[in-house]
């Protein structure tokens, strides 16, 4: 069953197409993330998710129901570029920014202080926000965004700002608030914690959706039949039993005799036929198949598109 | 609704609680009855200290006489200084007299500019006027004995007229309004206040849209309410800060006039502060003073009706503003950086400026043509009422210019609002006006 649903949705802004027709489908409790270079439409979509924006045409479902404005305090954002009131409280900000999402001034209370421990925040709950470190104002803003115990939470770059240790911090909570059912958008740069987080993705490329599934499907999808092969012995040896089977595509010398070699396979090939071959020759350590990363994934994707969109938006 | 409610809360208690608006709120009316209470004092004060003019007296004609030591304005007494008029100067060196009044020796035939003052200070401008009126009357007098006529006879012929200003209502039923110069001063200073607390108000709903916008918090609130709401709670919440120091301002004022009546200036009830300035207004006239002050024009504005002043000033900064801060708020909601601030702010308070010049027109002529014109277009009639609000006016009038300002602010919010909730997030890019008529179109 899936949470949250976007039925071919188009947003123009100007002759400008920000959105040409993208659909996507977010099952219940899943860490989703949403890729893409910059300008491809991410923050539009976002936008669009939220209710922020309408879209020209499309419409968005919550739960199956088409979204309404009474929605918006079961959804949680946080935006890539964040930004706090200056001269309040952290806790004032807090309430006020849950009391908007509809919390009673009680309960927000109540929510705060779980959080403040959580983040260990007593301390400087009473400070104002300029007088807070950067890495502060984000524990802030992320407290301020998951207070009201939203059902769907977007976190736009939600790691960008934060030192490691805190990154951590918030990666745990995101994990913590999907194993207590909250499903989560993860719009990121980061493709390590696209692989380490992400159940599914989607990635949006000018305007549309170029690619979406769950992440050990795509790799599965994107695989080019390459092995990644541990063993001591005679290199030389290697290259003899492989022969025909397969040609290397990198080797790696790993000391006192051992290598690390990955090849790709031949169309006639199979890995149970390779292994015959070398078992004999060498000694294997390891033996396992290659699963493309979701960086070189998206970095292919992208460049079969118009290279100056992909060198002026991705930075990763 | 209630989230229009928090944010309205937010945007007061926010800056009710800063120093400067505790500041500037208490600094008001304190100034206002500083400068009342000056004014008043200053008017009626008989305690300057005393100035001594020594008198150099070459005709011997005044010495003999007694001249009378003082008056009831000024402090002044006349003693004899030495004949020799360097002396003289030396004695008020040493500190002696505060001036030398020098008298030639044939004053009555020739006394055009042979009469000099001698001062090492100035002396107050007043001093010097009674003493010159004060010397002509000597000398009328003089001139009356050597030809046999008596004050009572020379006060009969002598003429003075001074005209009383009254408005003769278009109803007959109405009584005619005595006027005088204090509506000048009250319209003047209607005015002037509206277009202060408009442009001060305005402009804080246009840095709290920006703040909004470059601190990026917009984007979060807006994932919690509409762009109309937050700009209508902003606008709102800013009013209501205003309408606080409008008050305050009022109450305080009103307070401290009151203090400053009967502590201060011993006064009871502020009438007899009009019946005294009256009064005095008639006895300068009658004993032929000209006084610095005009009395009359002073007790005028104990003559101001203050329950048609005060609720029109009332109806129309809260209008005005309600008008110009939707624009503000748009314009706030169009620019990135301060920079570009100037080119949006210009077509907003291009029409506050020029409505507090013309302002003037109405000022000159209130019941003109074009003064009721300006007092019932939208864009000028927030400042330009109160100035005719002074005066008497058709009630016609307000109601239409009344109207006008409702109906312009509702157009105006619908379409602020458009501009606002596409600028608001429009990030790193220069806005055209032409795009910005275009999203006034979208639907």
């Amino acid at each position: 069953m899936s949470l949250f649903k976007a039925e071919h949705i188009i947003k123009r802004f100007g002759k400008h197409i920000a959105l040409d027709n993208v659909s996507v489908e977010i099952p219940k409790g899943v860490i989703f993330g949403l890729l893409g270079p910059n300008g491809a439409g991410k923050t539009t979509l976002i936008r669009i998710m939220n209710r922020i924006i309408a879209p020209d045409e499309g419409q968005c479902y919550l739960n199956g129901n088409p979204l309404t404005d009474s929605d918006t305090a079961r959804i949680g954002y946080m935006p890539e570029e964040r930004g706090l009131y200056k001269k309040m409280g952290v806790s004032e900000h807090i309430i006020y920014l849950a009391r908007l999402k509809g919390m009673s001034k009680q309960d927000a209370r109540q929510a705060l202080a779980v959080w403040l421990d959580k983040f260990d925040m007593h301390a400087w709950k009473n400070k104002r926000i300029e007088e807070l470190s950067k890495g502060m104002q984000q524990k802030v803003q992320f407290v301020a965004t998951v207070i009201h115990n939203p059902s769907f939470l977007i976190l736009d770059e939600p790691f960008s700002g934060f030192d490691p240790v805190n990154a951590d911090l918030v990666k745990n909570q995101i994990l913590e608030l999907k194993k207590n059912g909250t499903t989560i958008v993860l719009s990121t740069h980061s493709m390590a914690s696209v692989e380490e987080l992400c159940d599914n993705i989607a990635m949006i490329h000018r305007g549309r959706c170029v690619l979406d599934g769950r992440v050990g499907e795509i790799r599965e999808q994107y695989k080019t039949g390459e092995y990644e092969i541990v063993f001591t012995g005679n290199m030389i040896a290697f290259t003899a039993a492989l022969w025909a089977g397969g040609t290397i595509i990198s080797q790696t010398d790993l000391g006192q005799g051992m290598w690390k070699v990955r090849i790709r396979l031949s169309r006639n090939a199979n890995v149970n036929g390779l292994l015959n071959e070398l078992i004999h020759k060498v000694e294997i350590k390891s033996l396992h198949e290659y699963l493309p990363g979701m960086h070189e994934i998206f970095v292919n994707l992208v460049k079969g598109g118009s290279p100056e969109t992909v060198s002026a938006g991705f930075t990763e | 609704m209630k989230k229009v409610l928090l944010i309205i809360g937010r945007e007061y208690w926010t800056r009710v609680r800063k120093r400067s608006f505790l500041f500037m709120t208490l600094l008001g009316p304190l100034l206002a009855a500083l400068l009342y209470g000056a004014f008043i004092w200053i008017a009626l004060s008989e305690d300057t200290p005393t100035v001594r003019i020594g008198i150099c007296d070459q005709s011997e004609l005044f010495l003999g006489d007694e001249i009378p030591l003082q008056n009831r304005n000024n402090k002044i007494s006349f003693p004899e200084a030495p004949r020799i008029v360097d002396d003289a100067k030396d004695s008020m060196r040493a500190g002696k007299y505060d001036a030398i009044l020098f008298i030639p020796r044939d004053p009555i035939n020739n006394h055009n500019n042979s009469f000099v003052l001698f001062y090492v200070n100035r002396i107050p401008v007043s001093s010097i006027k009674y003493t010159e009126e004060l010397i002509s009357k000597m000398i009328e007098d003089y001139k009356l004995k050597q030809n046999n006529i008596s004050r009572a006879q020379f006060e009969m012929v002598r003429t003075r007229i001074s005209m009383e200003q009254s408005k003769v209502s278009v109803d007959k039923a109405e009584s005619d309004k005595k006027e005088d110069g204090a509506p000048y001063v009250i319209a003047f200073i209607n005015s002037f206040l509206v277009y202060i607390l408009i442009l001060i108000y305005g402009t804080q709903v246009l840095r709290g849209v920006m703040e909004e916008k470059q601190s990026r918090i917009v984007e979060v609130i807006i994932s919690s309410v509409k762009p109309i709401q937050l700009m209508m709670g902003k606008i709102l919440g800013i009013a209501a800060v205003g309408l606080t120091q409008f008050f305050i301002w009022i109450v305080f004022t009103g307070i401290s006039f009151l203090v400053v009546s009967y502590f201060i200036l011993g006064f009871s009830d502020p009438s007899q502060i009009q019946q005294q300035l009256e009064m005095m207004g008639q006895v300068s006239a009658t004993e032929g003073m000209t006084d610095q002050l005009n009395m009359d024009t002073l007790a005028g504005f104990f003559r101001i009706d203050l329950w048609v002043v005060l609720p029109i000033l009332f109806f129309f900064f809260l209008g005005g503003y309600l008008l110009y801060s939707s624009m503000f708020a748009a314009v706030g909601a169009l620019v990135d950086t301060d920079s570009d601030t100037q080119q949006f702010m210009l077509p907003v308070t291009l029409p506050l400026i020029f409505s507090i010049a013309l302002a003037q027109v109405a000022l000159k002529n209130p019941d003109g043509n074009l003064a009721i014109f300006l007092s019932m277009f939208p864009l000028t009639s927030p400042i330009v009422f109160p100035v005719r609000a002074a005066f008497s006016f058709d009630i016609w009038h307000l109601i239409v210019a009344a109207l006008l300002l409702v109906l312009s602010i509702l157009f105006t919010a619908w379409l602020a609002g458009k501009i606002y909730r596409t600028g608001i997030l429009m990030y790193g890019k220069r806005i055209t006006w032409t795009e910005v008529i275009k999203w006034v179109f979208q639907k």
